[in-house]
């Protein structure tokens, strides 16, 4: 058989970075900042740990950096201060709790509507 | 070098003889607007916030103001564009006179146009909203991008691969992200030096993901600008619907059918699960709508563990019954001393 027939196409595999949970410091080097300043963020209960009580035990994992990343873009594009960013972060959260509980009523009531 | 034309007045709405606050007003209207983080569709919302960003940079800087106002008005946005004889000179120079001030804004990843480099150089990052600094080495880098990917219960339980199609902006690879070739705006970005590219990975998804669990891959994310690093792609994980269980949490939830006299004496019954079936017990005297729970057989938590299966029973009652079974349901009516409403 031709060898082009045999050729498989291969996708670039790719993996996730496991290089989490992050310290404090590694979670501000990633996120840009300073470690006072995710110190603040965790104060104002914008982000939270995932396990640790102590700020030396504090561990961080991907979803705090992407919040972290998140909180920078909206003070920076947007000069939305820390309050501000809470309330962007609870309608967020909010809108994406609508969302799913309106897939989810949608698909029932196709559900219903095929039967 | 040919690029296309920008209309900043058009893209910010505002007249030409517009005041510093009237455009200072807009751009923050447009900003909030189109911010990919808060917008609805934010692959249209991240190219218009762009956009709007390169607007404000000219026409909130008077003296950048000035020197756009000498093309004139008859310009039309996306004609192309070459800069008049004596623009060259202009590039390089430095803005406002204070390079690298603490004061400057940074815009990460957001790139200017070749129709602003040209104009101005590459320089330009003064920003809309003063007061705020960052770390050097994050100016220039490319935005993350984000996106869902559906994974099933059994996928989470033991990984997999996927594959995912993910769509971002890249450097044109017909004009070498300059925007234009041979004098002529390049035809396959418009000029814009990047296009949106949609790029087919497959992707290992790590046993024991959660719901909403950000998987983070570094440096998928969009091109950096001016040698910045490229952003992450971020994948959110989304627990696909499964036909035999719900999820509460970490627990996994079935309902299994029982009869009333196995409610009532007890039975066993057989059950899914994700690693296979078992039987489980329903004691004598389980209640309708009673969960039972099989531990460990839900999902992975974080460290390893995993929640639990609960069984919730209900009681189903047969609709037509036989002419034995009506006698022997009547018998159990006239000796059974049970009252439910007493």
């Amino acid at each position: 058989m031709d060898r082009a027939q045999m050729a498989v196409i291969r996708l670039r595999m790719i993996s996730p970075s496991n290089q989490s949970p992050y310290t404090l410091d590694e979670l501000a080097r990633l996120g840009g900042v300073s470690p006072a300043l995710v110190q603040r963020y965790l104060e104002e209960g914008l982000l939270a740990p995932v396990a640790g009580n102590a700020r030396t035990s504090w561990f961080f994992d991907d979803n705090a950096l992407f919040e972290l990343r998140r909180i920078q873009r909206l003070r920076r594009e947007l000069g939305v201060n820390i309050a501000g960013v809470a309330v962007i972060h609870e309608l967020l959260q909010q809108i994406d709790d609508l969302k799913a509980e309106l897939a989810e009523l949608r698909q029932s009531v196709s559900g219903h509507l095929n039967e | 070098m040919a690029v296309q034309f920008r209309d900043y007045y058009e893209v910010l709405g505002v007249p030409r003889g517009a005041t510093e606050d009237e455009i200072r007003k807009s751009f923050r209207k447009l900003a909030r607007q189109y911010h990919p983080d808060v917008a609805k569709d934010k692959k249209v919302a991240e190219e218009k916030f762009k956009e709007i960003n390169e607007a404000y940079e000219v026409l909130s800087d008077p003296e950048k103001r000035k020197k756009y106002d000498q093309l004139g008005a008859n310009w039309k946005q996306g004609a192309e564009f070459r800069p008049p004889p004596g623009w060259q000179n202009m590039r390089g120079e430095p803005f406002n006179g204070r390079a690298g001030s603490d004061f400057e804004t940074h815009f990460g990843g957001t790139g200017f146009s070749d129709f602003f480099e040209a104009l101005f150089g590459g320089a330009g990052r003064r920003g809309g909203f003063t007061g705020f600094t960052e770390d050097e080495q994050f100016a220039g880098r490319g935005r993350d991008v984000e996106g869902d990917i559906m994974v099933t219960l059994e996928e989470a339980l033991r990984g997999s691969v996927r594959q995912i199609n993910v769509q971002r902006a890249v450097p044109c690879e017909q004009c070498g992200g300059s925007g234009s070739r041979s004098q002529h705006v390049c035809n396959v970005c418009g000029g814009a030096g990047r296009v949106n590219r949609a790029d087919t990975y497959q992707v290992r998804i790590p046993p024991g993901v959660i719901e909403s669990q950000r998987l983070r891959i570094a440096g998928r994310g969009e091109a950096g600008v001016g040698g910045g690093t490229a952003g992450d792609l971020f994948l959110r994980v989304r627990l696909a619907k499964h036909p035999d269980f719900a999820i509460e949490e970490h627990n996994l939830v079935h309902e299994v059918e029982v009869a009333p006299w196995e409610a009532v004496l007890g039975a066993q019954v057989r059950v899914p699960t994700l690693d296979g079936a078992v039987n489980i017990k329903v004691p004598p005297g389980t209640q309708n709508g009673q969960r039972l729970r099989v531990r460990g057989r839900g999902l992975p938590q974080r460290g390893g563990t995993r929640g639990d299966l609960l069984v919730g029973v209900r009681v189903e009652v047969p609709k037509t019954v036989s002419d034995k079974e009506r006698e022997l349901w009547e018998q159990l009516a006239r000796e059974s001393r049970f009252n439910p409403r007493s």
